[in-house]
């Protein structure tokens, strides 16, 4: 399992200003709101504690739905299964910014300043989605160096793929290694938290 | 086993080496994937010794058995608890016989147990004792020198670990926990409360281990080195592998971790090891790195005296600001909050907690004694809703050895009992609770003859507290005097008498002084004169922790201004902050020459917190009645925001703001309405419900609907159905709100609908979350879905009007 420490996780800011419910990016952003949302961008950047990790596992495709990595894990999708077509391998991948800026939103929320904490959940929230496009970036060169083809990443949830699965995936990952526990109701902790496959499979019967 | 002496001595005396990290050696050497290390203990145990070999002739003085995951609850996941005994006992043996002939320690593991406790996860705190109570228990049978608790991420479960582990082994104990990005553990608790905690619990070592690799574990133990002179223990992880430039590079190599193992050498750190990832090559090389080191000498801070919640340590010291603690959660002269807690009712609770630190209050008292109630049941669910409400430390307030208990397991973080009083038997009940759990405990200077008349007899009491506290084995630091105000007008001799008191007791003992202050002014008019003007004379004579209503403007500005006079507040800098930057703010709105009605109705459309409630004072002295401003100023505005909102114009940041606005102006007017003219529309329950933690959106809805005019009841997050309709039916409420974000726990508002109505419960229920929609709550019989806030309240006033389709 490879650990990275040292991947960035700054979101667009266009994305940012969408998810705080402000259309047409910053110029519509009312002046009044300006201050308060510099605020929660610089906040938010210093709040970041990115870490990432992947590991792969090799998978076996059986029909009609079922991919097996091993004997603790198996995904029954029929969505991931499409999607998995033809693959010889899954990258499993897991992100979090941290529990910091998510503290410090409860914080904010308890002391009556919940237009603050609104913003700043916002930013955080893009930059965990940031952080795992780039991890996502990452494994595609590699999968890309080893003359394979990536798929587009998948997260337990999605389609048919339920969430309890996210035990398994984040299990067999070792994704406490950096940090990230799951709740009984599978609620990612620190929340901030994104975890994903991806799937590898030859070039050459896909060109 | 060793005894604690021996260890204090040779960790201070010199550098001792621990080993690296067994499970990635054990991986190498045969463990599947999903396999517990402990397995091995009994499968391959040559395996297991081979690897303790390695480390011990990689220079290893201290070695830690193989058990780290090895409490039943986490044996329990791998199918193993059953042979829990079997697996500690044996890692034991196989250690010892690879330390034969050695003069290695073996120092039995205890990590994690696998589950969270409460309020995160479902594990209770006896259960989480008592696995690793078991656990001690073998591992002292089977014969370890110490013990090392490690890789705690929880601090609620540390206390568990480090509690079952002193009271079930008389020899040396590390105690550990892992910070997730070298500042906080994963649950928000960072070195320094994590070291208060250990220490008060009479830890003979405190460390950090594993996560992070050592110059992050660097940086964490750099903030507790001047805090304690306790041994400390590092345990970085290796072998975290990094792609820079498409490079892949090990910054944590054997050298990377020798040469850190000098520098934490150089910072006075006496216990050295690796985690995760770090092999024998990595231990010999920080041997040979270490080779001829010196111990260094740390030196302690002044300022001893600490209290913690779960993420946050205040020191109590006098070149520290004063620190308030809040008063407001007592039930004497309190009919509401005495109705509720009879009840078992914590609305009151929970809103006076946030709202006592929101007014700054450092520490919060929590009392609970109504008669005739269960108080050690009340007790410990009023501590957990003020523990998830806000996160300061608790000062736990009750006369019932039972209620403190209780309370003492529920805490997180390190507490005050108050309080204990100078008569034996009360004595004997509540000092070994303090030393039990790791709490500091509050002595009363009064006893069987009540307080006495003079402040050297109280000196006299005071001394004897502290005496019998030390002989329980308290330390000294933790143990606070009170040497108790009485109403001035009722007593005039014994207030001058307990200013004296303040200034002996701080003279001659050297502890932590406690008071409350609004007593003093019983019976008198304008109590708040006199309450600052004493807490002002108290606060000079050597006053610490004043008890007070942190509500009180004039309490908190005695407090401000005392902190700079008494050198609290260096270069006044926090003074300034507080009441320097409200001129400018002002200034500015001197110019602005439009009408007043005009200007406060644009304060509240564009949320300008900084002044509205100036521009409320300006109105009320102009003549402005509340309810006229109500009606012609602030509810136009905010019809404006939802008109602005409905076109487009505005976004949710500014209908929230707008709100939190609006809200700044209604807590100055409402005590001015007329009575009676309390305009509210309803009553609403809100909650997110149980096994889910999100409450973003469910804040948002909270304000807006306050501010039209609704009466909201907020039961937070991760809500028991129970409770939900339990307050439904109790409060009448015509709106029952709730909130979840996950396809996991939008089941739970199914049961609430069905609960409701099963109890015969007519209150409407409107659901909302972003996995929600129309369809799931016409599913489970919910009255109306609400996509937003602004939407929620239009939902709410149509199905008020009779309108009684889902939205």
């Amino acid at each position: 399992m490879i650990i990275l420490d040292n991947l960035r996780a700054e979101p667009d800011l266009k994305q940012v200003y969408s998810r705080m419910g402000f259309k047409a990016g910053k110029a519509g952003i009312p002046d009044s709101m300006l201050a308060l949302v510099d605020e929660a961008v610089q906040h938010g950047r210093e709040l970041l504690k990115p870490t990432g990790c992947y590991d792969y596992r090799p998978i076996r495709m059986i029909p009609p739905h079922r991919i097996e990595l091993d004997k603790a894990f198996s995904i029954e999708s029929e969505k991931v299964f499409r999607w998995m077509e033809g693959c010889v391998g899954l990258y499993l991948c897991a992100v979090t910014i941290g529990p910091e800026l998510d503290r410090e939103v409860v914080r904010l929320s308890n002391s009556g300043e919940v237009t603050r904490a609104f913003l700043l959940n916002a930013y955080g929230a893009e930059a965990a989605e940031a952080l795992m496009a780039r991890l996502n970036r990452v494994i595609v060169n590699s999968i890309k160096k080893q003359r394979m083809e990536a798929t587009k990443r998948y997260s337990p949830g999605y389609g048919d793929w339920e969430i309890a699965a996210q035990r398994d995936l984040l299990g067999t990952l070792g994704a406490e290694k950096i940090g990230i526990r799951l709740t009984e109701k599978y609620i990612m902790i620190p929340e901030k938290s994104v975890s994903a496959i991806i799937g590898v499979r030859d070039r050459q019967e896909w060109a | 086993m060793v005894s604690r002496q021996a260890f204090r001595e040779r960790a201070e005396k010199e550098i001792i080496l621990l080993d690296g990290g067994m499970g990635v050696l054990l991986q190498d050497r045969g463990l599947g994937i999903g396999q517990a290390p402990e397995e091995f203990n009994l499968t391959q145990p040559d395996v297991v010794e081979g690897s303790h070999r390695d480390f011990i002739e990689a220079g290893a003085q201290i070695i830690l058995t193989n058990t780290f995951g090895g409490s039943r609850i986490k044996l329990d996941e791998y199918g193993l608890g059953d042979k829990a005994r079997e697996i500690n006992n044996k890692a034991v043996q196989i250690a010892r016989k690879a330390a034969k002939g050695s003069d290695v320690w073996l120092a039995g593991s205890i990590g994690p147990c696998g589950k969270y406790l409460k309020p995160v996860g479902q594990l209770d705190f006896q259960p989480a004792y008592q696995t690793f109570a078991e656990q001690v228990r073998y591992l002292a049978s089977a014969g370890v020198d110490l013990l090392i608790i490690e890789t705690m991420s929880d601090i609620r479960e540390a206390r568990a670990a480090m509690m079952a582990a002193r009271e079930n082994f008389s020899g040396p104990i590390i105690a550990q926990m892992t910070f997730a990005d070298g500042r906080n553990t994963i649950t928000g608790t960072d070195p320094l409360t994590a070291l208060t905690v250990f220490e008060a619990l009479d830890a003979d070592a405190f460390g950090i281990n594993c996560s992070t690799g050592p110059e992050e574990i660097y940086g964490a133990i750099s903030e507790v080195l001047n805090k304690t002179l306790l041994p400390l223990c590092v345990e970085p992880n290796a072998g975290m592998p990094r792609i820079e430039e498409g490079r892949t590079c090990f910054p944590a190599s054997p050298e990377h971790l020798a040469e850190f193992a000098r520098k934490f050498a150089e910072a006075g750190v006496t216990l050295i090891g690796a985690c995760c990832g770090a092999g024998p090559e990595h231990v010999r090389a920080i041997a040979e790195a270490l080779k001829g080191t010196k111990p260094v000498a740390r030196k302690r801070d002044r300022c001893r005296s600490r209290l913690a919640s779960r993420d946050r340590t205040i020191e109590i010291c006098d070149d520290q600001p004063i620190h308030m603690i809040g008063e407001r959660i007592n039930p004497t002269g309190r009919k509401k909050l005495r109705q509720e807690l009879k009840e078992g009712k914590f609305h009151l609770v929970r809103r006076e907690a946030i709202e006592q630190v929101k007014s700054g209050a450092d520490i919060l008292d929590v009392n609970v004694g109504v008669p005739g109630i269960n108080e050690p049941e009340i007790m410990r669910q009023a501590i957990q809703v003020a523990q998830k409400a806000v996160d300061v430390p608790i000062s736990i307030d009750s006369a019932n050895p039972d209620a403190i208990e209780a309370a003492l397991e529920e805490i997180e973080g390190k507490p005050l009992i108050n309080s204990v009083t100078a008569e034996d038997e009360k004595l004997n009940l509540i000092l070994p609770l303090a030393k039990r759990f790791g709490a500091a405990v509050l002595g009363l200077t009064l006893d069987e003859n009540g307080i006495p008349d003079t402040a050297e007899q109280r000196l006299e009491l005071a001394r004897k507290i502290v005496n019998r506290g030390l002989e329980t084995g308290l330390r000294h630091e933790d143990i606070f005097i009170d040497p108790l105000t009485l109403s001035v007008a009722a007593e005039p001799q014994k207030s001058a008498e307990s200013l004296k008191a303040l200034r002996l007791i701080k003279a001659q003992l050297g502890v932590p002084t406690v008071m409350g202050v609004s007593n003093v002014s019983y019976g008198l008019p304008n109590r708040a004169l006199i309450n600052r003007t004493f807490l002002a004379m108290a606060l000079e004579n050597g006053l610490d922790l004043p008890i007070v209503n942190p509500f009180s403007e004039s309490t908190r500005e005695t407090i401000s201004a005392a902190n700079v006079l008494l050198k609290r507040d260096a270069g006044a800098k926090k003074f300034i902050e507080a009441y320097g930057g409200i001129e400018d703010e002002r200034a500015e709105a001197r110019k602005d020459t439009r009408t007043l009605d005009r200007r406060l109705f644009d304060v509240i459309l564009y949320g300008n917190r900084q002044i509205v409630l100036d521009l409320i004072e300006e109105a009320l002295r102009d003549g402005w009645k509340a309810i006229e401003l109500n009606e012609k100023v602030l509810i136009p505005a905010l019809q404006e925001v939802g008109r602005r909102y409905d076109k487009r114009e505005f976004f949710l940041p500014q209908v929230i703001l707008a709100a939190e606005t609006m809200q700044d102006a209604f807590n100055r007017l409402k005590d001015l309405f007329p009575a009676g003219e309390a305009r509210h529309r309803g009553k609403i329950i809100l909650a997110t419900v149980k096994g889910d933690v999100h409450d973003i959106g469910k804040n948002i809805v909270s304000v807006v609907l306050r501010n039209y005019g609704w009466e909201v009841i907020d039961l937070g997050k991760n809500v028991d159905t129970r409770d939900i309709v339990r307050a439904a039916r109790e409060e009448n409420a015509d709106f029952v709100g709730l909130s979840a974000l996950m396809t996991t726990t939008m089941v739970e508002m199914g049961h609430v609908v069905h609960e409701l109505r099963e109890a015969g419960i007519a209150t409407k229920v409107i659901v909302g979350g972003a996995v929600v929609n129309p369809s799931f709550a016409a599913e489970i019989g919910a009255d109306g879905y609400g996509k937003d806030a602004l939407e929620a309240v239009r939902i709410v006033d149509l199905l008020l009007n009779g309108n009684n389709e889902p939205a």
